[in-house]
């Protein structure tokens, strides 16, 4: 026994977690890919019945779920460019040795240890246009007070996007920060020899070298950005009148709201899709630009 | 010892994905952290073991209770102990907000609802649907039990937990009622000049009048957040002479792009887009209440029950509110919150006595005397439990029993929120200026989509 075990260790060793692999990743993807072939809805007492594509059907002309769509793409491409410059340019700049840049470096991160849906309550209670902080400013500064999450426009979206910049910026910066640590200082000084201006060593030299930190933590970001939903629910709920309703908090609804749980399934089957091509696509990127050093 | 190693790796992998993947909300709602299955115990009070001193009749049964977290709960988590020394039964509850409470009762009942005993839930919301999904025990036998005087309940309010079309059978037992009322401030319809309005047009030339009459307080507030604004947009739906659903034909037919409707939804719109606070769009009750408590705004509608959250002795303008029967003259009288029990619950008879001694007549005064409207009878004829009530909110609330015609401030299909959802996005779209009719014309494709599912057009 004692034999098969150092024999098979590689095996053992990695069992565990295929296991758990199996058990709470695949058979649930599996189990909801079944059932989105199927009208099963609570609210009606019929046992699943196999529809083939309907919901997918259903799903596709479904307005609210193109709009969902939509708004996903628009949350998400924003928050990500605006995110991976702030990152980098926070990288850089507590890459460089001033006094108390610990200190910084620690208070940066704040954001990102706090819990979402707390950050996002905090957001309310300053974005609540009659008694929160946030009017108070804006009259300061001698605007008009606004409405903030509480309009059907693009506004309350943009709102959402500021406050994910906000919580993520510093996870960007963190991992970008890591790579650039790993830069040996040779090239700089090559490049200082030749007389390369700070933009060139930055654009030439930095960026190139850190290419790899910086599209590994966009990846991340990618894949968490396009899922978000703790800030949104604890915000806006998806509301007003839908106006900040992504894919995911419309296949919450429908599931536990309006319990289609045939419906939602789809909706959670073509948001998989969404989000493995694009993360793919993004690695063909990547292999695409990464420099190697 | 490897094998052993592997085990515990996975068992904590598993445990740390369960309690990540728990909402964070709810886990924080759960106030006392009870375990989640209830204790195997014994059914009969003949089963109970004999301690020392004398032997109580639910010995050893332990009862799961889901409750909302309400003014109801509230009040009652002092009596549970009564109610646990007196009969030897231990009553394990948790409270989550109303949102995380359908969410929860839908799950657990949807996979076999044997863990729970007694839950609270919003008839007019879930119970159709829990009813025909087999969820709940029937409950006859509590009502015709002569100690627990179930002729004593207000019968408009049974119907809510009647299968609608069946055969009458009771699923549950309302514990909360609730009506619209008008909240007004006194004082500032003093220094304007004005009277209580009863109509709807002279609701609105208060609202014009008083909107911006002290610095930062608005006409009216009411609720803007599509969704649970549906309830009391009801109230002037019906003012209007609208209605959500046409059940004389042969198949339910909507009614939301009606004329009647649309007069409603222009006038609900109007009232808060002119005279309303800024972000209504977000408004929930909770954010009207926090705005006319604290003295922001002149005049609020919302459900009688909760008024101690809008102007109850706690708040700023305790002393400076009066009441009176929603604009428009039409209420509703709707039984809010109720309780039922699991259908496979294993403890039926216990749950039962749980359900008689909580909707008891005794337990219903106490509830009632701490300012919650009761569904009994007897509780608002006895002058010692209406004692808390101001005079002009319990005349508006006998006021509004008497002509209120009908229960329910909500569709009466399966489903609900789906169908709030729908029209919801009508209230919003009112508020915003947007065109109406259009916004009416596709929720009521959405609408008609749904009662064509509900009840099989």
């Amino acid at each position: 026994m004692r034999r098969w075990f150092d024999r098979h260790m590689k095996l053992v060793m990695v069992l565990p977690a295929l296991i758990f692999i199996v058990l709470m990743i695949i058979a649930p993807l599996a189990y909801n890919f079944s059932y989105s072939f199927t009208d099963w809805q609570m609210s009606l007492v019929k046992a699943p019945k196999f529809i083939g594509l309907q919901n997918y059907k259903e799903i596709l002309h479904d307005e609210r779920f193109l709009n969902s769509v939509w708004r996903t793409i628009v949350f998400s491409s924003i928050a990500i460019v605006v995110e991976t410059i702030l990152g980098v340019a926070l990288a850089v700049l507590i890459n460089r040795k001033f006094h108390g840049r610990r200190v910084v470096q620690a208070l940066m991160l704040l954001p990102v240890v706090a819990t979402p849906v707390a950050m996002g309550m905090v957001w309310k209670l300053m974005l609540e246009p009659s008694i929160g902080i946030a009017n108070v400013v804006v009259e300061a500064l001698g605007f008009q007070r606004r409405a903030f999450l509480a309009t059907t426009g693009f506004e309350s979206m943009l709102w959402l996007i500021i406050i994910d910049i906000w919580e993520w910026t510093p996870m960007v910066m963190l991992m970008v920060y890591g790579g650039l640590q790993t830069i040996p200082l040779e090239p700089y000084e090559s490049a200082l020899i030749d007389g390369a201006t700070k933009w060139q060593t930055f654009t030439k030299i930095t960026l190139p070298l850190a290419s790899s930190s910086i599209l590994i933590a966009v990846l991340m970001r990618l894949i968490d950005v396009i899922k978000t939903y703790d800030i949104i629910y604890a915000t806006t709920q998806g509301g007003p009148s839908f106006a900040t309703e992504t894919i995911n908090i419309y296949g919450y609804l429908n599931m536990f709201a309006y319990y289609r749980f045939g419906k939602a399934a789809a909706i959670s089957v073509l948001f998989f899709i969404v989000v493995m091509a694009m993360g793919c696509g993004f690695l063909w990127v990547k292999s695409k630009v990464e420099v190697e050093y | 010892m490897k094998k052993l190693l592997a085990l515990v790796m996975v068992a904590c992998m598993v445990f740390g994905l369960v309690a990540c993947g728990a909402p964070a909300s709810q886990t924080t709602a759960a106030e006392p952290a009870a375990p989640a299955a209830a204790a195997p115990a014994a059914e009969a009070p003949a089963a109970a073991p004999a301690k020392a001193d004398e032997p109580k009749p639910y010995d050893g049964v332990t009862l799961r209770v889901i409750l909302a977290s309400h003014d109801w709960t509230n009040a009652m988590k002092t009596e549970i102990p009564k109610f646990e020394a007196a009969t030897g039964m231990k009553v394990e509850y948790e409270v989550y907000p109303e949102g995380q409470l359908s969410d929860k009762l839908n799950v657990e009942l949807g996979s076999g609802g044997q863990y729970i005993d007694v839950f609270m839930c919003r008839p007019l919301q879930e119970v159709q649907q829990f009813i025909k999904n087999g969820f709940l025990a029937p409950v006859d036998d509590l009502y015709a039990d002569a100690e627990f005087q179930g002729d004593d309940i207000i019968p408009a309010t049974l119907s809510a937990y009647q299968l609608s079309g069946g055969d009458g059978t009771m699923y549950g037992v309302p514990l909360v009622t609730e009506r619209q009322v008008l909240m007004y401030r006194k004082d500032l319809f003093e220094k304007a000049g004005l009277s209580v309005p009863t109509s709807l047009e002279e609701y609105e030339a208060c609202a014009k009048a008083l909107n911006g009459i002290e610095p930062g307080v608005v006409g009216v507030t009411m609720r803007g957040l599509g969704n649970p604004a549906v309830t009391q947009f009801t109230a002037y739906l019906f003012a209007c002479g609208g209605d959500w659903i046409d059940f004389s034909g042969e198949h339910p037919k909507s009614l939301v792009n009606t004329p009647e409707a649309i007069k409603a939804f222009d006038f609900y719109g109007r009232m808060l887009r002119e005279y309303g606070p800024a972000d209504c769009l977000n408004m929930h009750w909770a954010e009207c209440a926090n705005l006319f408590s604290t003295g922001g705004a002149a005049m609020v509608t919302d459900a009688d029950s909760i008024w101690k959250s809008f102007c109850g002795p706690d708040t700023a303008v305790y002393d400076k509110t009066g009441f009176a029967l929603t604009p428009g003259q039409h209420s509703f009288n709707v039984c809010a919150w109720g309780l039922a029990i699991s259908a496979n619950s294993p403890n039926l008879a216990a749950a039962k006595e749980f359900v008689k001694w909580a909707a008891g007549v005794e337990e219903v005064k106490y509830i009632q005397t701490s300012g919650i409207s009761s569904a009994r009878l007897s509780s608002w004829n006895d002058p010692a439990c209406t004692a808390n009530y101001p005079a002009d909110l319990l005349e508006s609330i006998q006021k509004a029993n008497e002509i209120a015609t009908k229960a329910y401030d909500r569709p009466l299909c399966t489903s609900v929120a789906a169908a709030r959802d729908a029209i919801g996005a009508v209230i919003t779209a009112s508020i915003e200026g947007k065109d109406v009719a259009a916004a009416a014309e596709k929720a009521d494709a959405e609408f008609q989509r749904l009662l064509d599912e509900d009840f099989g057009g």
